[in-house]
């Protein structure tokens, strides 16, 4: 055999056992994902949620929505977030320095006054520069706060320094909230009956393109009418409804969306908040968080809740998307490198051994697989060494499976949460499914590698500070 | 390509398996579009039991004499009859959902109602199904509906194995029996979760207060959340009796037991509790730490100044604040000390002090 | 004639009190949200505003507020809520809330609160 035999045999097993842990997975968390979702909707089939609203023993908690330019929606996502059902609850609004009007707006609106207000910087941020509240009772919930502006991590950490309350719940100002989303995001924290503790609980984010919003809530749900939008309600309901409650169950959850989440206030502190060095600072938090627990040895869990409760503007346009994946490619490649001690390390348990090597091979490299598979292929096209009846079963068999996955999800959301109650959505999300592999998949791929490509741009001068503040459209992985 | 491999994966193989996926697809799909068939059906027919509820719900509710006093109703057998089970499903919810509202004669005819149509059996048939899920939902379904003569055989389930059926198994002897229903404490094993405890503690808040005679049995318990459970009602009832108790629990080795029984203590606080969590002051951890000071306004007094002083010159400012505040409160001209001191060392102590005498304009 | 608007967002209670108090000699406007409630309460200018406190759109403080703005009439407010925390009911008063039950509640004692309400008006 020689030197280069060796190699193509290394490279092709190594693809064969890649793709083939690859399926099992896909295969494992479908079937694993039925169980957790059964179980979840005969515990709570009949749970009365207002108990929490009603009870002066539920626990105290803080919406933390950053603001960065928001002049135009601000007043509506405000008042949209005070009509939220929680006694005990603040909403802390972060104006990041805006360079609009966002806070001149909400300063006549809600009638507010600076108030003398010693804060504790317990996690370190950028300078607070006035604490406001209303001087209208009715408002009493709100807090503003004003600071110079730091980016979307450092707004989130100054709302986590000024709560006053034991549970946060972060969120992106602009996306729309059940009335009752807090009390069901609340409720995991209290269910622990062992020694777990619940640290943070995700929520599931949908997709608001086409829905009718009035007054800052959703009327009526409609499958999104334009393409791209539709092809991501698709994505998210396999990531949510199938790939988060599979990885809920097995306590190996790594990411919680940005866009809604919940965490226990104290576990953030002590693990010093968001890191603003990164722009995937969510799936950070959750990574460094797990990371303390296990590190101190104390047991816990990160919990996920499947009722649809968020809903979000999806990009529409190519351009935007792209930028979005980008972002969430350079934000898992940081959030990977900033951990890589737990790399299958049996220190780490499930999350150095499983979690994380999941998230290094089939999330941050596949992108990578896939573009140097495709060059590959084209050198090896054009040299003529395919063999092509074997490429077109290959492909023919991964395009299936990967009809058959979306299929499998679209039936769980169909007999579970369904919000696509027509059957003309549903024909025309499964149609959608059919043309992924040929037009959203590529495109997806092509706009991770873009990531990887800015990533070493970025890496080879560093030293240059590049403030990101946040993009227009929030990354809502 | 590599031999081995080449004799596993051959085009047939990978045809015949994306066959099957594209079966497997298609049947997918299929059963999605029946499932969304089945339950747009569903839909009607629940909207018409719905309605049929609604109608029997104004006769039940509102069937009146002249002179405005209530009368019994009666419902024609034809009005009474429900199809299947999920029918029957949609009406008890309903009627549960209704009969939340009401007290008094609104709720006894809205339960006589549920007795009309027979529902009773149904739930009580859940209640004696093997799945956690059904049994714990026929009874919530039988406590809800104020269902008496089930009570004893739902006590046996409040240590149940399975949360759920014992979660509903103890909610409903609380309805069922009051106070008295906390018995099941006495000999309690398994955890109750704080979800579980908050629905305890709304159970008794619609109730008159009465005997919790075991309380000081249940804060000895050797199951931690039965511990604090019973400390969250010594605080809410003011238990001054089992004030020992309380402080004992101050030296358990679970935090969160300790952490509440700091709670408690200053709500049924006498002349020696603040002597008490002084001390404990040194023995905890920070988050207890703070927890005491944030606390202390009941029971803090002069007496206690040179503690809080040194407290207000802790490193942490969260402590330095919460001693302003005590101090400001409860010693005499407390506001003047804070000044004093922010005149001494404006940083940190004046953002302190301004901050202090913002709550107190609130 | 006493005109009461009703806020709740169960059509089946919303239904259940319209009823009643229809029956009892009172005009009603029902409200299923806090958002047609905040419009309607201006137009109809009701002697009594019965309201949930959750409700979909607004809650029932917001809904109090608006009415404290209106000069020309001294609407009779009733809060009619689950949440019967001191704290809750506490925050009603203050905003300007007349009376306050908390559900479960009986028929016969909203009557008689509505009457106390209606000769406080009057």
């Amino acid at each position: 055999m020689t030197v280069w035999e060796i190699i193509a045999d290394i490279l092709i097993y190594g693809i064969f056992v890649y793709s083939i842990v690859l399926l099992f997975f896909y295969i494992f968390i479908g079937a694993y994902s039925i169980g957790e979702t059964r179980d979840y909707l005969r515990k709570n089939s009949f749970t009365d949620y207002r108990t929490l609203a009603t009870s002066s023993n539920a626990p105290s908690v803080s919406i933390i929505a950053p603001a960065y330019n928001e002049g135009a929606t601000i007043i509506e996502n405000v008042r949209s977030l005070l009509s939220i059902y929680y006694t005990n609850l603040e909403v802390i609004i972060v104006n990041d320095g805006s360079k609009d009007d966002t806070l001149q707006k909400m300063i006549d609106t809600y009638d507010l006054e600076k108030i003398d207000f010693f804060v504790i910087y317990q996690i370190p941020t950028k300078n607070v520069r006035g604490v406001y509240k209303s001087k209208n009772p009715v408002f009493k919930k709100l807090v503003v706060i004003d600071k110079d502006n730091g980016g979307k991590a450092d707004a989130l950490n100054v709302g986590v320094n000024i709560s006053s309350h034991d549970y946060i719940v972060c969120i992106d100002v602009d996306c729309i909230l059940e009335q009752d989303a807090i009390l069901k995001m609340v409720k995991p924290f209290l269910d622990q009956t062992d020694n777990k503790k619940v640290i943070a609980s995700g929520g599931v984010i949908r997709i608001a393109n086409s829905c009718i919003i009035e007054d800052g809530r959703l009327t009526k749900v409609y499958l999104p009418k334009q393409y791209l939008p539709r092809m991501q309600s698709l994505e998210y309901i396999r990531a949510f409804i199938l790939g988060r409650m599979a990885w809920a169950r097995l306590n190996g959850l790594l990411l919680i969306s940005g866009a809604f989440g919940a965490f226990d206030k104290e576990v953030v502190i002590k693990c010093k908040g968001y890191n603003h060095n990164t722009v995937g600072e969510d799936m950070e938090l959750v990574v460094r968080m797990r990371r303390y627990m296990e590190e101190k040895k104390l047991p816990y869990k990160v919990t996920y809740i499947p009722d649809p409760l968020c809903w979000t503007e999806a990009p529409e346009t190519y351009k935007i998307l792209g930028r979005q994946r980008n972002r969430w490619t350079r934000g898992t490649i940081e959030t990977l490198a900033l951990h890589k001690k737990m790399f299958f390390n049996p220190r780490y348990n499930l999350l150095g051994m499983i979690s994380y090597p999941y998230w290094f091979f089939f999330e941050m490299m596949a992108p990578l697989i896939e573009f140097f598979g495709f060059i590959a292929f084209l050198i090896m096209a054009i040299l003529g060494m395919i063999a092509w009846k074997i490429f077109f079963a290959l492909l023919l068999f991964i395009i299936c499976f990967g009809y058959l996955y979306s299929a499998f999800g679209i039936y769980m959301e169909v007999i579970t949460y369904n919000q696509y109650k027509r059957k003309r959505e549903i024909a025309r999300l499964a149609l959608t499914a059919l043309t992924e592999p040929f037009i959203f998949h590529p495109f997806v791929v092509w706009a991770a590698i873009k990531g990887y490509w800015d990533k070493l741009r970025k890496n080879s001068n560093w030293g240059e500070m590049t403030r990101q503040g946040f993009a227009k459209k929030p990354a809502t992985k | 390509m590599d031999n081995a491999l080449k004799k596993i994966i051959t085009p047939e193989v990978l045809y015949a398996l994306s066959y099957f996926f594209l079966g497997l697809f298609l049947f997918f799909l299929a059963i999605t579009f029946i499932n969304l068939f089945v339950q747009k059906w569903r839909y009607f027919t629940g909207l018409a039991v719905k309605e049929k509820i609604n109608t029997l719900l104004q006769k039940a509710l509102f069937t009146m004499q002249e002179d405005g006093t209530t009368l019994y109703p009666v419902y024609n057998k034809q009005e009474l009859t429900l199809g299947t089970n999920a029918e029957k499903q949609i009406a008890i919810d309903e009627l549960i959902r209704i009969r939340k509202n009401f007290s008094g004669e609104s709720a006894e005819n809205i339960i006589n109602l549920y007795l009309a149509l027979n529902l009773k059996e149904y739930s009580k048939r859940k209640f004696n199904s093997g799945f956690w899920h059904i049994k714990a939902r026929g009874i919530y379904e039988l406590y809800m509906m104020e269902q008496q003569d089930a009570a004893r055989e739902i006590y046996k389930h409040t240590n149940n194995n399975n949360e759920f059926v014992r979660n509903e198994a103890q909610t409903a002897t609380i309805h069922f029996l009051g106070f008295e229903g906390l018995r099941f404490l006495d000999t309690m094993s398994t955890p109750i979760s704080n979800w579980q405890q908050i629905k305890l503690l709304e159970q008794l808040s619609a109730l008159e207060p009465g005997s919790m005679g075991n309380l000081a049995n249940w804060l000895n318990s050797g199951n931690d959340t039965v511990v604090v459970f019973a400390l969250k009602l010594a605080d809410i009832y003011q238990q001054f009796n089992v004030y020992n108790e309380v402080v004992a629990c101050l030296n358990h080795k679970n935090e969160q037991v300790r952490w509440q029984a700091i709670v408690t203590l200053a709500k049924i606080a006498d002349d020696t509790t603040a002597g008490i969590l002084l001390s404990q002051f040194f023995k905890e951890r920070f988050t207890n730490k703070l927890n005491i000071v944030n606390h202390l306004e009941p029971v803090a007094t002069d007496n206690n100044l040179d503690f809080l002083l040194n407290v207000l010159n802790d490193d942490n400012h969260l402590l330095k604040l919460g001693a302003a505040n005590i101090i400001s409160k409860c010693c005499t001209d407390g506001m003047d000390i804070i000044r004093q001191k922010a005149l001494l060392e404006p940083n940190p102590y004046e953002p302190i002090y301004r901050h202090i005498k913002s709550l107190h304009k609130a | 004639m006493v005109k009461i608007l009703v806020a709740e967002d169960d059509r089946l209670m919303l239904s259940a009190i319209e009823f009643r108090l229809k029956k009892e000699g009172y005009q009603v406007i029902t409200c299923p949200d806090g958002k047609s409630a905040i419009a309607n309460i201006p137009v109809h200018l009701p002697d009594i505003v019965i309201t949930d406190l959750m409700l979909p759109y607004a809650l029932g403080f917001e809904i109090i507020s608006h009415i404290k703005l209106i000069r020309e009439k001294n609407i009779r407010i009733l809060v009619l809520s689950a949440m019967g925390q001191e704290k809750t009911v506490e925050e009603a008063f203050e905003l300007g809330a007349d009376d306050y039950m908390t559900k479960p509640f009986n028929f016969s004692e909203l009557s008689i609160r509505i009457k106390k309400l209606t000769k406080q008006g009057a």
